[in-house]
């Protein structure tokens, strides 16, 4: 029994002399910790390129916006610290830019027609989602898509949600929402 | 010595002398090659672009700094610096410093593109001559600041692409010279030009400069600034994929290799269709829509100018069986290689051009043209300003300055909005905005991060 623990002590020793102590730096610039693709790998996957393909064509994003709840069912597929699925950030950022063609969308915004239903549901429920989120990294996530298509109206909330955040992430990118939706 | 420096700047730059009294001008005492004489140059960032020819190693000027939030990359600098044999050279704390020494006359501006609009107005600002890497810069709102500033600062601007005056085209293995000859003097029609860049015609678009999807937050390294490295940049967690050798991947600072390429790529593009004072009225887009951060792949891209000529940028290769460049007449411009039935060679080359076939070109009916034989009958273009020492001490602008470069950065920008609306839209090239589509300008003209924004556009 001495002669096991004994060894056992030499060995554990062995082990913590061999192996060199892996520093946070030690990453190689292709690797990270989640071994994630990058988006023109994901995208150049035939299986993937028909799933985003079918994902984001017109009547799909339609139905996202339909109604408020079909929006916020979507936004909560985001999650923290980047780890939304791939397919679903496409998406997001697709339904994004679709609800800005919609008609009504104008660069004078203050004498455009009212604003369409698509991008008032959308930026609502991105607005719910990021003022109610529990982790900075989504509000952050969803401040950066009204970044492309909230309404000057919207500014306000933007800023609200930036006076009550310490997230140096939320702060930023609300600051420069609301210098966007200001100007 | 500060009023001899005084008095080197005021000989280079032909200003009047400050203060009441003037030594003699060093030249006089040293001789033309004296060390004061030369112009000086600080590097603003020290990756690795400030490595190659044109930055670190370049015999123009002398090197007198720089600087870089990377604390390794400083040390790696002022080490690499020496062995080339400029000496001990000064690390500045950071380039506000470096902006604010009046011993620096010309900075090369070697950051991530997020950084080069806001650099090159507060160069321009501090008086300061500017060597700006490419992209000009990631938005046409910079772009447009930027060549307003510095032309209203009276400053010397160039850009890092070259191949609008030498070195070979990539896969059309000649200069663009002769090029430029064939179209502006009419061998291509009256009508417009199309023509296609891809793999087909020599030209890579390097998907391979792309974001991870799922980019996690790391610890940020000790010796590294990151909140300096960010900038303008919206402010995300370190994760080291964002910078150094990778940074291109993401549209917060970059946009692949169109990033990466396009400028070195269509500038001088613009400059043999002699498009240099205006910019593409349509913009259209065939590809998968994008994710939100990371830089993904395209299919097809098209920049459509008013008088119907049509740049494609051909990603997926499905044009690769198409010339270069095609006439309203028929005629077509290839790579010589690829009439002959060679491989193409689309990548960096310093081979004598002189060695090279020229680039081929089949009239209408499909027949073999002698080129060498029309290019001896056709004038020469306009002579290019090609020497940016001598712009700095003569104030001529040169070739590629930042009225052109805004017009062939600008080409890039409209292909990014299109690529990241994942549609196209139509483009006022004088009032310089998107027409009638306001989410198409918000990727045209971004907002810049805190301070950098006011630094961007005060006066």
């Amino acid at each position: 029994m001495k002669i096991k623990a004994f060894l056992s002590v030499i060995l554990a020793a062995s082990v913590a002399v061999a192996a060199p102590k892996k520093d946070v730096y030690d990453i190689r610039p292709d690797e990270n910790i989640s071994g994630a693709p990058t988006a023109a790998e994901w995208q150049g996957v035939k299986a993937n390129a028909d799933k985003l393909a079918a994902a984001t064509a017109d009547d799909k994003l339609a139905q996202y916006v339909a109604t408020s709840e079909a929006a916020e069912a979507l936004l909560s597929k985001v999650r923290g610290a980047y780890l939304t699925d791939t397919l679903d950030a496409h998406v997001i950022a697709a339904v994004t830019q679709y609800v800005m063609v919609k008609k009504g969308a104008s660069w004078w915004m203050f004498w455009a027609p009212e604003v369409p239903a698509e991008r008032s549901i959308w930026t609502a429920a991105l607005l719910k989602t990021a003022e109610n989120a529990k982790d900075a990294y989504i509000t952050e996530f969803c401040i950066d898509q009204l970044r492309w298509c909230a309404t000057p109206c919207q500014a306000k909330a933007i800023g609200a949600i930036a006076k009550k955040s310490n997230d140096k992430g939320v702060k930023s990118i609300a600051e420069m929402a609301v210098k966007e939706l200001t100007k | 010595m500060k009023v001899l420096k005084h008095s080197r700047r005021s000989f280079l730059k032909g200003a009047a002398s400050i203060g009441a009294f003037n030594l003699l001008p060093a030249n006089v005492l040293w001789g033309a090659t004296a060390p004061s004489n030369q112009i000086t140059r600080a590097l603003i960032g020290y990756g690795s672009i400030a490595r190659s020819h044109n930055h670190l190693p370049f015999k123009g000027s002398r090197l007198v700094g720089l600087c870089d939030p990377d604390q390794l990359h400083v040390a790696e600098g002022l080490t690499e610096a020496e062995k080339a044999g400029w000496g001990k050279i000064k690390a500045y704390k950071d380039f506000v410093e470096l902006l604010a020494d009046p011993g620096v006359d010309v900075v090369h501006i070697c950051t991530p593109p997020h950084w080069h609009g806001v650099q090159s107005v507060m160069a321009a600002r501090a008086g300061k001559d500017i060597w700006c890497e490419k992209p000009m810069t990631r938005t046409v709102g910079e772009g447009k600041r930027v060549m307003e500033y510095v032309k209203a600062k009276g400053r010397m601007f160039r850009l890092n692409t070259w191949f609008r005056f030498e070195g070979g085209f990539y896969g059309m293995g000649t200069t663009v010279k002769p090029i430029r000859q064939v179209v502006e003097n009419g061998l291509f029609g009256k009508g417009p030009i199309k023509c296609v860049f891809g793999a087909g015609q020599g030209f890579s678009w390097k998907f391979y400069w792309s974001g991870k999807v799922n980019l996690q937050p790391e610890i940020c390294p000790k010796h590294f600034d990151w909140d300096m490295w960010l900038g303008p940049a919206p402010w995300k967690p370190y994760n080291k994929h964002r910078t150094h050798g990778t940074f291109r991947g993401y549209w917060d600072y970059d946009a692949g290799g169109l990033g990466d390429m396009a400028q070195h790529y269509l500038d001088p593009l613009q400059y043999l269709l002699c498009k240099d004072e205006t910019s593409p009225v349509k913009i259209d887009y065939v590809g998968p829509k994008q994710h939100p951060e990371a830089v993904g792949r395209f299919d097809r891209i098209t920049l459509t100018y008013a008088d119907g000529t049509e740049v494609i940028l051909d990603g997926d290769e499905s044009l690769k069986n198409e010339p270069f460049l095609r006439g309203s007449n028929g005629v077509t411009l290839w790579p010589a290689n690829k009439l002959e039935g060679k491989e193409i060679n689309g990548g960096w080359t310093n081979t004598d051009v002189a060695k090279r076939q020229y680039f081929g070109m089949l009239d209408a009916n499909g027949n073999r043209m002698d080129v060498p034989a029309i290019l001896k009958e056709l004038p020469d273009p306009a002579p290019q300003q090609t020497d940016f020492m001598d712009s700095v001490r003569t104030r001529k602008q040169f070739a590629l300055n930042e009225e052109n470069g805004f017009r062939s950065s600008t080409m890039f920008n409209l292909a990014i909005a299109a690529e990241r609306l994942g549609r196209g839209f139509e483009f006022d090239p004088d009032a310089l905005v998107a027409k009638n589509d306001e989410a198409a300008n918000r990727f045209l003209y971004q907002e810049l991060r805190g301070k950098w924004s006011d630094e961007m556009f005060r006066d």
